[in-house]
Order: C-alpha cells, then sequence, then structure tokens
C-alpha cells in the first residue's frame, strides 16, 4: 500500500467520522420527540402518584390520561383502569401509560401484572431515561 | 302489587262455573292451572331477551384521521338519522359550516358517557376541531355510543328493548288506549260493552272491522296464547284475562302489553314492543318520537305487516291518520296538536340499518371468547350487553381487501373455489378489531379463522430463528443453505428449497428473509426440534406438538385465529397477550358482570425480539414479502407461508399499530396454485397500506441493549469504514462482530441508509478518481 492510498484512505475514514457524528446527533434529534417527558426529577414514590409532569402534554389521548389519573387519585381503581386503557387504545407506544396501568394494578395488589406492566413499559421507552427510572422504582417496591 | 286471594276471586270463579257449566271440580281445578301458569310467567323473568352485542365506541378527537363521509358511515351503522334540523340524539347532518352531530346517552364500562350535541370540522379528512354547541366550548375527545352489531337468540328469535312504566311517554299510553281498550282502566279483563260494540260495528259493516277484545285479552293472547280460533281458546282467554286484572295491577299489565306486543319482523328476528319498534322503524328512543310517530306505531298494533311504515308506506299513513282522528276526538290531543301532527311528513322511517348480525364472523368469536364464562341460557335469556372491540372500519377494509384480491384472482382460471380467512389486532394489546371467515364475510357459514386448521408452511420459520436467536445466533451468524438427509424412523426426509436450488453459505436473517429452507432445516436441527417446539408454546400454542423435523418447514396445522395468536407475542415485542374480541359485559342494569382487561407477560427479551422483527422488514423489503409493492419508507414487517403443493397460501405480519394474518385456500384442500407472496400477501398488503396511511417514515428502533453494527455483505463480518458492500444489522450487545465502529444505543436504521450512502460516495469519490 503506499502512502498516498493510506492518507486517502484515513482521510476517508475520519470524514466518515465525521458524518457518521453529525449524523448520530442528527438521530438523537429525531428521536419522537412527543414521546420524550419534560425534564423533571422523577418523585420519590412514597405515596403512590402518578407520574405527574413525565407526560407529553398534548396529544389525543392527553385527556383520558388526565383523567385516568385523577381517578387514581380519588381510590376509583376501575374506572382509571378503563380510562388508561382507552388511552392505550388511541396511543398504544406510550410507555408512560403503561406505566400508569402498571401503577394501578399495584395500587389494587396485583403486583404480578405491576412487574410485567412496569417491563412493557421499559421496552417502549426507547432512550427515556425517566420512564425507565420510574418503572425501575415501581418494581423495587412490589413486595 | 298482588291482591289478596278473596271473596271477588270465588265469585269470578263461580260466575264462570255457572257460565261453562262444567264440572265443579274441574273448572276450579283448571283455574288454579291458569292461575299458576299466570303467577309464574308474571312474577318470574317475563321474557327472554337475547344479549346485546356492540362494537367498540368511535373516539373522537382533534387530528384523528376520518373522513366525514367514514363518520357519516359509522354513524348509519349505530342507527344514526340524517336529518335537519337534528330533532333528538342519534341524528345528524352535514353541510358547508360542518358536521352536526348529537350523540346518545350510552352507558359504558366506565359509566354513563352523557348525549353531547357538537360541530366537527375537518381538514384534509382529519378532524380539525369540535365544538360543544351547548356550551361553546372546544372538546378534546367525545366518545360516540357504538353499533349494536348483533344478539344472541335461540331459534325462535324474538327480540325487545324492555321498558319500565316510567320510560313510557304519556302520551303513546293515552293514544294506545283509546286506539285498542277505551276502557282499560274501569274494566276486570273483559269487557262486555266493547264486545257488544264490536257486534254492532262489525254487523253494521257486514265484516269484522273492530275487535271486541281488552288490551288485557290480547296480551294473554300474545303471552300465553296461540292465534288458533276456538272457543275453548277464546274461554281460556277470558279467564285468564280476569285472572291477570285480578292478580297484577293496571300499570303492570300495560307496561307488559307495551314490551310484548308484535310490531313486525326484521328477517328472522321478530319485533316486540314500543321500544325496539321505536328503534327499528325510526332509530330513536321511544321518549324522542313526535306524535306522528306514535300514531304510526299505535296504527301497527292491528297489523304489522299491512301497516308496515317501510314497506306499506300508503296504507301505513292513512292508519295513523285515523289513529290521530281517535286521539284529537277524545280530547288526547289538542287542535292544535292534531293539526301539526297530520301535516307532519310521512317521513323520518329510516333505512333498515345494517348493524346488525352484519358481521357474522366478528360474532362467532365473540361467541367463542363468551362460552368461557357464560352459558348459552345466560347469552339468550338475561339481555346482557356485550361491549366488544369491533373496530368497523377495520373490519370494512378487511372485507374490501379480501373480495377485491380473491376477486381478482377469481377472474383467473380454477378459482372458483378459492376462500379465505382474515383476522386483523390491534399490535400492543391483542384487541381483536376485525375477522372474515370467508370470501363473502356477510354470509354466515364456516368460519374459516377459528376452525379451518390448515398446514403452515414457512410461517413457522420465525419460530425457529426466534430459537437460535434466543441460543446465541445473531443476524449476522452464517447458515449453510445445502441439501440435507434426516431419518425419521424407517423414512429418510429430503427437504428441498422452493426453488429447488442450494444457496451456499447465507446470513441467518436472509435466510429467514427469502425463506431458505434448507438452511432452517440445518439450524432447527442444530438447536433441536424440541427447543422450537418450546418456543412455539412460549409464542403462545396450547396443543400438543410432535418433535418431528417436518414440524421445521411448517408440518402443523393451525387456525389463523391460532396464528394470529403466536404473531401476536412478536409483534407486541415478546409480551404475550390473550387475543380479546370483548371489552366486558353488563347487566341490564349497567353492572359490569365480567371485564377483559389488558394483561401482559414478558415471555421474550424485547431486544431479542427486535432483532426478530428487523428480520422480518427483511422480508418485505429483500424477501419472499417483496411481491407486494409496498409504499416506500413504510414499515411492515412479515412473513410468507405456502404449503405443499400450493394447498395453502399465507402472510402474516404487523405494522406499527395492527397486526394480520390473511389464509387463503381452498375447502376441498386442493392446490391453489398461489405461494403465500403471489396470494395472501396481495391482500394482506392492500390491507396494511390502507389501514396504515400514515405510518412514520422510519420506526425507531432505539434499545440500550442493542446496537447497530455495519457488516460486510459478502462475508458478513465486522466491515471496514470504506468497504461500501456493506448491511447494517443490528446486535445485542457484545454480540456484534468486533474490530469495528459500532454506535452504542443509537439507532443506526434511521441514519443508516444515510451514512450507507453517504459512504459510498466517499469511497467511490475516491476510488473513481484514485483507481480508475
Amino acid at each position: 500500500m503506499s502512502t498516498g492510498e493510506r492518507s486517502k484512505s484515513s482521510f476517508a475514514s475520519s470524514t466518515a467520522l465525521l458524518l457518521l457524528v453529525i449524523f448520530g446527533l442528527y438521530g438523537c434529534a429525531t428521536l419522537p420527540i412527543s414521546r420524550m417527558p419534560p425534564e423533571q426529577d422523577v418523585q420519590p414514590v412514597d405515596s403512590i402518584q402518578t407520574p405527574d409532569a413525565p407526560e407529553k402534554t398534548s396529544g389525543p389521548a392527553t385527556s383520558l390520561y388526565q383523567k385516568a389519573k385523577q381517578s387514581v387519585k380519588e381510590g376509583r381503581l376501575d374506572q382509571a383502569e378503563v380510562l388508561i386503557e382507552r388511552a392505550l387504545r388511541i396511543e398504544p407506544g406510550n410507555g408512560y401509560y403503561w406505566y400508569t396501568l402498571a401503577l394501578i394494578k399495584f395500587e389494587r395488589g396485583e403486583y404480578g401484572q405491576t412487574m410485567q406492566l412496569c417491563r412493557k413499559s421499559k421496552s417502549l421507552a426507547a432512550g427515556d431515561d425517566k420512564l425507565i427510572r420510574l418503572s425501575d422504582s415501581l418494581m423495587r417496591r412490589v413486595p | 302489587m298482588m291482591k289478596p286471594f278473596g271473596l271477588k276471586f270465588i265469585f269470578v270463579t263461580l260466575l264462570f262455573l255457572a257460565v261453562g257449566g262444567m264440572g265443579g271440580y274441574f273448572f276450579y281445578d283448571f283455574i288454579n292451572d291458569q292461575d299458576q301458569v299466570i303467577r309464574e310467567k308474571f312474577d318470574g323473568k317475563k321474557w327472554e331477551v337475547p344479549a346485546s352485542v356492540y362494537a367498540r365506541p368511535l373516539e373522537l378527537y382533534p387530528t384523528l384521521r376520518l373522513s366525514p363521509a367514514l363518520l357519516e358511515k359509522e354513524l348509519r351503522l349505530a342507527g344514526y338519522r340524517n336529518e335537519k334540523p337534528i330533532t333528538a340524539p342519534g341524528g345528524y347532518y352535514i353541510d358547508s359550516s360542518g358536521f352536526y352531530l348529537i350523540t346518545r346517552t350510552f352507558h359504558f364500562t366506565d359509566g354513563e358517557e352523557e348525549s353531547v350535541h357538537i360541530l366537527i370540522h375537518f381538514r384534509n379528512d382529519r378532524i380539525e376541531k369540535m365544538l360543544s354547541l351547548e356550551t361553546g366550548e372546544e372538546l378534546a375527545l367525545v366518545r360516540v355510543d357504538p353499533a349494536k352489531i348483533g344478539s344472541f337468540h335461540p331459534l325462535k328469535h324474538e327480540d325487545r328493548i324492555v321498558l319500565q312504566v316510567g320510560e313510557i311517554p304519556q302520551l303513546l299510553i293515552r293514544g294506545l288506549l283509546q286506539v285498542e281498550d277505551r276502557d282499560f282502566l274501569n274494566h276486570h279483563g273483559i269487557s262486555p260493552s266493547a264486545i257488544v260494540r264490536a257486534l254492532i260495528v262489525n254487523f253494521k259493516a257486514g265484516k269484522t272491522v273492530q275487535g271486541g277484545s281488552t288490551l288485557t285479552q290480547q296480551l294473554v293472547k300474545n303471552f300465553f296464547l296461540g292465534h288458533e280460533r276456538t272457543i275453548k281458546r277464546k274461554m281460556r282467554e277470558a279467564v285468564m284475562a280476569l285472572l291477570l286484572e285480578y292478580r297484577y295491577s293496571k300499570e303492570e299489565i300495560l307496561a307488559a302489553y307495551i314490551n310484548e306486543i308484535f310490531l313486525g319482523q326484521d328477517g328472522s328476528r321478530a319485533v316486540h314492543g314500543f321500544g325496539l319498534a321505536s328503534q327499528f322503524y325510526f332509530q330513536k328512543n321511544l321518549t324522542d318520537l313526535s306524535t306522528g310517530q306514535m300514531a304510526t306505531l299505535i296504527g301497527m298494533i292491528k297489523g304489522p305487516s299491512i301497516y308496515n311504515p317501510r314497506s306499506r308506506k300508503e296504507a301505513s299513513r292513512k292508519r295513523r291518520d285515523v289513529v290521530l282522528h281517535l286521539m284529537f276526538e277524545s280530547g288526547v290531543l289538542t287542535g292544535k296538536d292534531f293539526i301539526e301532527a297530520l301535516e307532519q311528513p310521512f317521513l323520518g322511517v329510516g333505512v333498515k340499518n345494517g348493524g346488525l348480525n352484519r358481521f357474522p364472523s366478528y360474532l362467532d368469536i365473540v361467541r367463542y371468547q363468551l362460552q368461557e364464562t357464560y352459558h348459552r341460557e345466560d347469552l339468550q335469556e338475561n339481555g346482557l350487553k356485550v361491549l366488544t372491540n369491533l373496530n368497523p372500519q377495520v373490519q370494512w377494509q378487511i372485507e374490501k381487501s379480501l373480495s377485491t384480491t380473491v376477486g381478482s384472482f377469481k377472474q383467473q382460471a380454477d378459482q372458483v373455489q378459492l376462500q379465505g380467512g382474515v383476522i386483523v389486532t390491534g399490535k400492543e394489546n391483542g384487541e381483536i378489531l376485525g375477522a372474515a371467515g370467508g370470501v363473502e364475510p356477510g354470509k354466515a357459514g364456516f368460519n374459516r379463522v377459528l376452525n379451518s386448521r390448515r398446514q403452515i408452511g414457512s410461517l413457522i420459520k420465525p419460530v425457529v430463528y426466534l430459537t437460535g436467536l434466543t441460543s446465541g445466533y445473531t443476524l449476522a451468524s452464517p447458515l449453510l443453505d445445502k441439501r440435507i438427509t434426516i431419518n425419521q424412523g424407517d423414512t429418510q426426509w429430503n427437504p428441498q428449497n422452493y426453488d429447488k436450488r442450494e444457496h451456499g453459505v447465507v446470513p441467518y436473517y436472509l435466510a429467514l428473509a427469502r425463506s431458505y429452507n434448507l438452511a432452517t432445516v440445518r439450524l432447527g436441527m442444530e438447536v433441536g426440534v424440541g427447543s422450537v417446539v418450546d418456543i412455539l408454546h412460549e409464542l403462545g400454542y396450547t396443543q400438543s406438538v410432535s418433535p418431528y423435523p417436518s414440524l421445521l418447514l411448517g408440518a402443523i396445522e393451525m387456525s389463523p385465529y391460532q396464528v394470529c395468536q403466536i404473531y401476536q407475542t412478536i409483534g407486541s415485542g415478546g409480551f404475550y397477550l390473550p387475543l380479546r374480541a370483548i371489552q366486558s359485559v353488563l347487566t341490564p342494569e349497567n353492572r359490569v358482570l365480567s371485564r377483559y382487561g389488558l394483561k401482559v407477560e414478558e415471555r421474550f427479551s424485547p431486544a431479542t425480539i427486535a432483532l426478530l422483527t428487523h428480520a422480518l422488514e427483511r422480508v418485505i423489503t429483500e424477501g419472499t414479502g417483496s411481491r407486494y409493492h409496498f409504499t416506500p419508507g413504510k414499515y411492515f414487517a412479515g412473513k410468507t407461508g405456502t404449503s405443499d403443493e400450493t394447498r395453502d397460501s399465507w402472510f402474516t405480519g404487523f405494522s406499527e399499530s395492527y397486526l394480520s394474518v390473511v389464509w387463503l385456500g381452498r375447502d376441498d384442500n386442493k392446490p391453489t396454485y398461489l405461494t403465500g407472496g403471489t396470494g395472501a400477501l396481495q391482500v394482506w398488503g392492500d390491507l396494511m397500506e390502507s389501514l396504515e396511511p400514515d405510518l412514520y417514515q422510519e420506526k425507531q428502533l432505539f434499545s440500550k441493549e442493542i446496537v447497530w453494527a455495519r457488516v460486510d455483505k459478502e462475508k458478513y463480518t465486522a466491515a471496514s469504514l470504506e468497504n461500501i458492500d456493506t448491511i447494517s444489522l443490528p446486535f445485542l450487545i457484545g454480540t456484534e462482530p468486533q474490530g469495528q465502529h459500532v454506535m452504542r444505543g443509537l439507532d443506526f436504521k434511521a441514519i443508516g441508509k444515510g451514512v450507507e450512502k453517504v459512504m459510498q460516495g466517499v469511497n467511490s469519490f475516491f476510488n473513481d478518481g484514485g483507481q480508475k
């Protein structure tokens, strides 16, 4: 291999690397933004609560999600469950809704489903660390 | 409200003894028997009301993709009336200012959804916004009451909507009494004066124009007796009428009458009672009927088929006017109301709506799932409300795609007997959204989705490859596609590829994408047929399977429903969910009896399933699934299946939101000359493209456990950066080919193509410039 070829090759490599970095960043930027939560620290789940902030604020199923959370607060778990299932019918890939269903199951003492639904929510979390932390923290609370 | 068994009763008995002139002892027995019959019926459950089955409710919200025409179609299915202005809930109209709609109140699993009056604005076949016309507010979500799609009934099929006394409009009661039984409130079950009056009227007219039967007698006739005209039956009717009046209040008798009276026929279904008749003829609740419409129904009692407002419009209108006259003469209607009612055009009789039992294949599945919990009697008698997941829009699309494609095949020779089965579910939640058990889905009959078990051929392959992925193979692992002989007991098995060729060393993903038999058999023998059987069960197949090597090429018979259950676990990312047609079952009083909620169970690591899914995407882009021209950039994953001699043509797979299985074949199991790719895929492609008009341009496959790597396209080892003949594949972290640049945790796929292009550009620039 001649020196000229080597330098061409390494130039090609570094150009490609640069492009990879650029495209890599581009890749980050095109993550499903709509599913990314606003920044806020994860609350310690002492008293059981639904995630107050980590959901997108607009979306077709948001109103159902809000109602579901309200129902959980009022202890109307049957209703909360039906509401979140309706939300999931509209946005089946939203991990926060699956997490909320996990919370409802936790409240009912259905720990097997709590664990399973947390796993489901994590599987949809993509790079959303917050959702992963929320799910992990709920899984740790299962006796 | 029973009256004590008293003197009056004995008097009545004695009276009949005298009149009848029979032996006292026998007559007393006879009366006691009749009394028993009446009490059993009246104190017990008066009617056997079949369970009603409802579609899923349509949820309306801004951004929803829905054309006004499709909304109208859904509303018509739910028995909505097109009328301007809208007179009552259950009506709509469209004009230049938007889509006006008043929904009906409906009790769902999570409570009552009140009727709302709304205006919907559409833009480019999407809902842009919804306004409440009651408050002027913008609405985020409206749930429309669902279409009733069927009922479960015994052979003799009566249907009714049972109303309580308080739910019956006074105007209807007063009109009814005026026409049918003026003395109702005063007589004791039979009315001698009415009989005399009828005799005179009939004598004058020279024919029977008026009956002397009281309302109570009519009820007895409907409830307990047939329509034969004998003295014995007439006497039994009189005795029972007296007994009924004796034991029960006028209110109870009237309510029973209003719920019982026969008011027409809807195919094999007998329409009983004013509640159902009001829905059936006018698509309205009884309380929402106009005066003229009430009069029309009252007029029908005399002869439901003669005065049918649909088929005998003129006769029915004349009869309505007679009823209105009677109501006016007796003071039930004021002069003003009377004139107004007369001037109402004889309109508003809705087109018979097509929702009921229109989707027999889906109802079969509902029945199949209900029978695990409910007895047949529960479903035929107790008036249960069954809320299902049927999505009419999906169902219509299934029917359209199936009939169009099969129709085009049938134009070719020898395909007249081609049959099919299709089922569609929600990919993430396992809800069954629609199904067609044959190529004429509106026709009840043999349901191929549930009951036709056929060889699945290559549909088994993802199971084999998943077994491999769970035991250490990667998508780039080399497989040998070369002849192999397997001893099965005394016989030898020599599998072949579809093209009868061998392909040498092929990468894992490509062997699946191109459905190579030899590579698959070798892989299956390597991981063990027993392991494949285990994985098949983990995926959701519940029946026992003999671990013969021929299983590796799909020598196993399954129904489309069973196939769907297995692929559901792949589609939902490794989570097993039972397929569900039913959301919940409610009592007539809206108490929830059963709910079939979401339950998931992780059976496979989502990351492993993501790898398999990627290979199934490659089926579409570069494998046996490329025989359908999908819109470039849309994301689909699936697998073809063809059984021996093209007896069965399969395709199953999923998109972002839906999962679907399509089977084509003949009931006599003769060859179809269609492969999975030339047959079932054509239905599947048309169906999924239509269901997913707005598929994401690129799906994000992004997981912390997955890394994307470029591998050499020839050797399937790590590719150097300047290598242009490469392909990007996902790997579980740590399993990627070593010695190259990988991007951890980033979705190479979304950017992979761009990078590949750039790399090609960069390399070809230098190659072209430097070497040529």
